[in-house]
């Protein structure tokens, strides 16, 4: 069974709410607390998988609960739920909720939401795994990105191209601006991929009030290593996007296809602040043995970058294309997909970046998978990538 | 008159004093101090030597008592002088005519004592010059008789120790004198003569030498000293006393010279002064003639500019005289009212051709120029050449010909513009303190709406499963009682949830049409707030302005603060609701912050109390807040515009100058507060309720 806690001040919203789920209650078992110390009751007594709040209640509001529960019951998904339309609200919710719902919110969006918390668990089965990602209310940036936004933010002179192009150039500033840009406070009827439409739509105050008020963005504090590695991961994602972007036609595609490529390692980056020792040792592994990075770590760590970086992009609602690249970057074949789609553009851009990178690192790139290729018939236009690749790394 | 009397009598007064130092000053008489000191000694002296003849006169050195007698004599001249001229001399000083009778008496007594001593020391020289001549009778008789030598040596001893007495020698010869006085007598009957004459010696001897003693015991020597003390004292005093009053008079003389000094240098300044002055006064004379000589041209140049100014000024300008003619019309005015001076100057002024209301502006024109004082009129609405309509505001002076007859200047300008951007700006602040709220108003419907919709949605549901159940029992009913029927409409009851659906339907109804009426309450009392005030004042209930007001605000409020409200029974307030709405709002907010800034998130909460209540023609509105109260030091700036003491963002300091502005400036109101800092804050509106001749009633 899975269980959700309801919390809001105002009573008839909880038992509207009550009533509308009511034909759920063979798969979900709900609780309906009137406000935050009943909240922090229930679930000291009994475990949650999703909490759904209210914004602004009496005494402590919606995101000092939610920064309560990320502390002490870290695997549970957090769901604001709130009657305020403002950024500002938006921007207290950030840190600590995984997806922002407005009132009046479409009953079936909020069941879709809540439903797609627990299809997300299905990636991750390790409960201790799933409490890790989604306790990580903010993705470390490379510290050169972080300086330069920093700077750009502070110049008046800066344009949104700017500070988009700086963006869009880090995995954890992309990541966490399209987790704003796709809560339902902007209302956007399709998903946001583009950084560059993020950033106009969010406004460069409000990008600035991230960046310096709420802190949403952080320089990565590791060691000389770590600094090494973020920014070979940093420069593999963003040529692996810019390949991906150029293998499908449509726009929108395009975007998506960028976008996912962008952070289809962000798993990585999870695991080198979460899991570092284990996932650091299955690197060394790999690099020595020649063997694919998600095959060690599934042995090492129970689990792969591309499912820890679906599961996290999931809780924080990017849409479904980016979500499905990224978790089956390796093994495009498991979607099941006959088309040429978004996963399948991120999985050639990155063997064909490796490819490129190939003779630099060492690194035997993985060979495609000519059924897969040829299922999806596009095995003939495997040279024409290969001369895209070539015209990405020149231009670069 | 005065003054100067008390300037006379400052200076004879200041001349006394002067008077009376400098005879303080002046020293004692040397000289007869002198004199004095003369007497006194050669009273000492004539003492003296009186005494030295008294002893001479008891031993029979001196034969005559002359000397004695002139030493009185002179005593007691020298006394009587010192009684008159001395104690004059020490200035009746007490003390020496003390000591001056105290000698007189001394005088007076040795006078006495020697008188006595005269008459006794004739007796004893007496005595004693008979004595050796009785005796020597009596010796002769002893001769003659045969009488044995023996008798006749005793009295020759006899003879020798009484003339050995007489010069004052005693050793023994008294006792001896006493005995043999005693052998002679019983020896012999003849010599009771001798023996009487021994005995009066003996006698006089003894009354002599006591009297003696007597003088030598009186204390002249005393007395004269004392005197002579006292006249020394007197003197010594005097000359003290006159150089202490030398001193006075010299610290007078140099604060004298330092006043005459300064006397003399204003009186050298003033008159360099007025030398100065006269000297102005000739050159302004001089200047004055040029003035007057140039005045009649200044005044024509003046006049043409007057006239130029008059002209240019972009404000419209006519001036009535007293007969209600058109004196002046400026260019402005032509412009304005497109009528050529030439054409109404001269005219009646009611025929000028304005195209305005003229029984509205002719009363309170009569209205301003019957007052005597400057004053505005009303806006007027009149009609342009091109045919629109514009509002001027005229001012009016009035103006009191020579004749007395009573004119007017009236100026003014087209405020069309002004009155529109008015409005548009009043309009404006209020939509922004509107959007300031419409956060927190999008939160009050957006809750409501997110329930109704569950609700519903839900009602929806249970109509379908009541449609099931509907067709189940219907099938049932058509069936005319199939048991296997029955049992279907049980388990289609069952899978209906029935139960629930009849407990929750009617709640689920019930509270959806509560969260309509609670949008509806809202969008009611936004239409309210928001409303556009036009033109003049309209009658209103402020407890139902209250009501939407805190409706609009209960966002901003409900989260730190219970709001009780106490309305009383209010009569209609003539008021532009609108702007006197926002400043209840602007109010409340404050209040509201003042409670957050104390509760923050202790999860306490505040409350606001509303209260208002009828005051004396007035009606008094009050909210208290419980929030941290203002601070001392800023009492008094809360009302000034952009003060604010709140975070950037959160309050531009204007919502309070916008509330005293409606309140006092527009209704005539007051706006007042009573604060304690820790405890909270109370504002107190006062709006005149009018005497609702000058408008309508409308529902709020």
């Amino acid at each position: 069974m899975k269980r959700i806690l309801f919390v809001d001040d105002d009573p008839n919203v909880l038992s509207g709410l009550q009533r509308m789920l009511r034909p759920r209650r063979t798969e979900w078992e709900m609780a309906f607390a009137p406000g935050p110390e009943a909240a922090l009751t229930a679930l000291s007594e009994s475990p949650f998988d999703v909490i759904v709040s209210d914004m602004r209640m009496p005494g402590m509001d919606g995101a000092m609960l939610l920064a309560r529960v990320q502390a002490e019951h870290p695997e549970i998904v957090r769901i604001v739920l709130s009657g305020h339309t403002e950024l500002e609200a938006a921007m207290r919710a950030v840190p600590v909720a995984h997806q922002f719902l407005c009132k009046p919110c479409d009953a079936d969006i909020l069941k879709a939401v809540i439903e797609r918390a627990f299809d997300l668990r299905a990636l991750l089965e390790n409960e201790t795994v799933r409490a890790t990602v989604a306790s990580m209310d903010k993705l470390p940036s490379v510290p050169r990105l972080y300086a330069a936004l920093t700077k750009a933010l502070a110049d008046p002179e800066s344009s949104v191209d700017d500070i988009a192009t700086i963006v869009q150039g880090d995995v954890g500033m992309c990541a966490k601006l399209l987790h704003l840009t796709n809560s339902a406070f902007f209302g956007q009827s399709r998903a946001v991929t583009n950084v560059h439409r993020a950033v106009a739509l969010l406004g460069t105050r409000t990008v600035k009030n991230l960046v310096l008020g709420v802190e949403m963005f952080s320089a990565f504090p590791g060691n000389a290593d770590d600094g090494r590695f973020f920014e070979a991961l940093q420069d593999h994602a963003l040529r692996s996007a810019r390949i991906a972007a150029r293998l499908l036609p449509d726009k929108a595609q395009s975007d998506d296809a960028f976008m996912a490529a962008m952070l289809h390692d962000i798993g990585q980056l999870i695991l080198r602040t979460r899991l570092r020792e284990p996932f650091i040792a299955a690197v060394a592994e790999a690099d020595r043995t020649g063997r694919p990075l998600h095959a060690i770590e599934r042995e090492a760590c129970g689990v792969t970058h591309a499912e820890v970086g679906a599961y996290l992009l999931g809780l924080w609602g990017l849409p479904y294309p980016i979500l499905q690249a990224v978790a089956y970057h390796h093994a495009p074949a498991a979607t099941g997909s006959r088309g040429f789609d978004v996963a399948a553009a991120v999985h050639v851009a990155n063997v064909l970046q490796h490819e490129q990178d190939a003779p630099r690192t060492g690194v035997p790139p993985e060979p495609f998978d000519p059924a897969w290729l040829a299922a999806l018939g596009v095995t003939d236009r495997l040279p024409q990538w290969r001369a895209a690749a070539e015209a990405v790394a020149t231009a670069a | 008159v005065i003054r100067r009397g008390a300037q006379l009598l400052l200076g004879a007064g200041a001349l006394a004093g002067l008077t009376a130092l400098y005879v303080g000053a002046t020293a004692p008489d040397i000289e007869r101090h002198r004199a004095v000191t003369a007497r006194l000694h050669e009273l000492k002296q004539v003492d003296a030597h009186l005494r030295e003849n008294l002893l001479g006169s008891r031993f029979n050195l001196l034969m005559s008592y002359d000397p004695l007698v002139a030493d009185v004599q002179r005593l007691r001249d020298i006394h009587d002088e010192l009684a008159t001229a001395g104690v004059e001399a020490a200035g009746h000083d007490r003390r020496v005519v003390r000591t001056t009778r105290k000698v007189g008496v001394m005088l007076a007594r040795l006078e006495l004592l020697l008188d006595d001593f005269k008459s006794r020391n004739a007796i004893l020289r007496n005595s004693l010059r008979f004595f050796p001549v009785a005796a020597l009778e009596v010796d002769a008789s002893l001769v003659r008789d045969r009488v044995n030598l023996e008798l006749r040596e005793s009295l020759n001893r006899l003879v020798q120790d009484v003339l050995a007495l007489a010069v004052g020698v005693d050793k023994g010869q008294q006792a001896r004198v006493e005995s043999i006085m005693w052998v002679l007598g019983a020896e012999r009957p003849d010599v009771d003569a001798l023996l009487a004459h021994v005995r009066a010696i003996l006698e006089q001897l003894r009354e002599v030498d006591r009297l003696l003693r007597t003088v030598a015991a009186l204390p002249t020597a005393a007395a004269y000293e004392a005197l002579d003390g006292a006249h020394h004292a007197v003197y010594a005093l005097a000359l003290r006393r006159s150089n202490l009053y030398r001193v006075y008079l010299y610290g007078t003389g140099v604060v004298l010279i330092a006043c005459v000094s300064v006397v003399l240098l204003r009186l050298g300044r003033s008159t360099a002064a007025l030398r100065r002055a006269v000297a102005d006064l000739q050159a302004q004379r001089g200047e004055l003639d040029a003035l007057n000589h140039d005045l009649e041209g200044r005044v024509r140049t003046r006049t043409e500019e007057t006239e130029a100014i008059i002209a240019a000024l972009s404000s419209f300008l006519l001036s009535v005289d007293g007969r209600g003619a058109i004196t002046h019309w400026n260019r402005a005015a032509e412009r304005l009212f497109a009528r050529p001076a030439g054409a109404v100057i001269g005219r009646p002024w009611a025929e000028c051709g304005i195209r305005w209301d003229w029984d509205t502006v002719r009363n309170q024109v009569d209205r301003i120029v019957a007052s005597g004082r400057w004053g505005w009129l009303d806006d007027v609405v009149y009609t342009r050449p091109d045919g629109t309509m514009g509002i001027v505001k005229p001012s009016l002076a009035p103006v009191v010909s020579p004749d007395g007859s009573r004119g007017f200047v009236m100026t003014g300008n087209d405020v069309t513009e002004q009155r529109t951007l008015q409005s548009q700006l009043d309009q404006a602040q209020r939509l922004e303190s509107v959007g300031r709220l419409a956060a927190g108003i999008a939160h009050e419907i957006n809750t409501p709406i997110q329930f109704v919709g569950d609700n519903t949605r839900f009602l929806k549901d249970a109509f379908a499963r009541f449609e099931d159940m509907l067709a189940a029992y219907r099938r049932y009913a058509e069936g005319g009682g199939d048991a296997a029927l029955l049992a279907a409409t049980k388990r289609a009851e069952e899978e209906a949830d029935v139960g629930y659906l009849v407990e929750e339907v009617p709640k689920a109804i019930e509270q959806a049409l509560d969260g309509v009426s609670r949008v509806a309450s809202i969008v009611r009392a936004m239409k309210e707030f928001a409303h556009p005030d036009r033109g003049d004042k309209v009658r209103t209930d402020l407890n139902q302005a209250l009501v939407s007001t805190l409706t609009v605000a209960r966002n901003e409020l409900k989260y730190v603060a219970d709001v009780e409200t106490d309305l009383g029974d209010l009569p209609s307030v003539p008021c532009y609701v609108g702007e006197l709405n926002q400043a209840f709002l602007n109010i409340l907010v404050n209040a509201a912050h003042a409670i957050g800034d104390v509760v923050q998130s202790t999860g306490a909460r505040g409350t606001i109390r509303v209260r208002t209540w009828r005051d004396d023609g007035q009606v008094a509105i009050a909210i208290a807040d419980t929030g941290g109260g203002i601070p001392d030091g800023i009492r008094e700036r809360i009302f000034d515009p952009f003060f604010t003491t709140k975070d950037v963002g959160r309050g531009t300091g204007q919502g309070l100058a916008i509330a005293r502005n409606v309140i006092v400036e527009k209704h005539g109101g007051s706006l007042s507060f009573e604060t304690e800092v820790g405890r909270g804050t109370t504002f107190i509106i006062r709006l005149p309720v009018g005497n609702g001749a000058d408008s309508v009633m409308v529902p709020a």
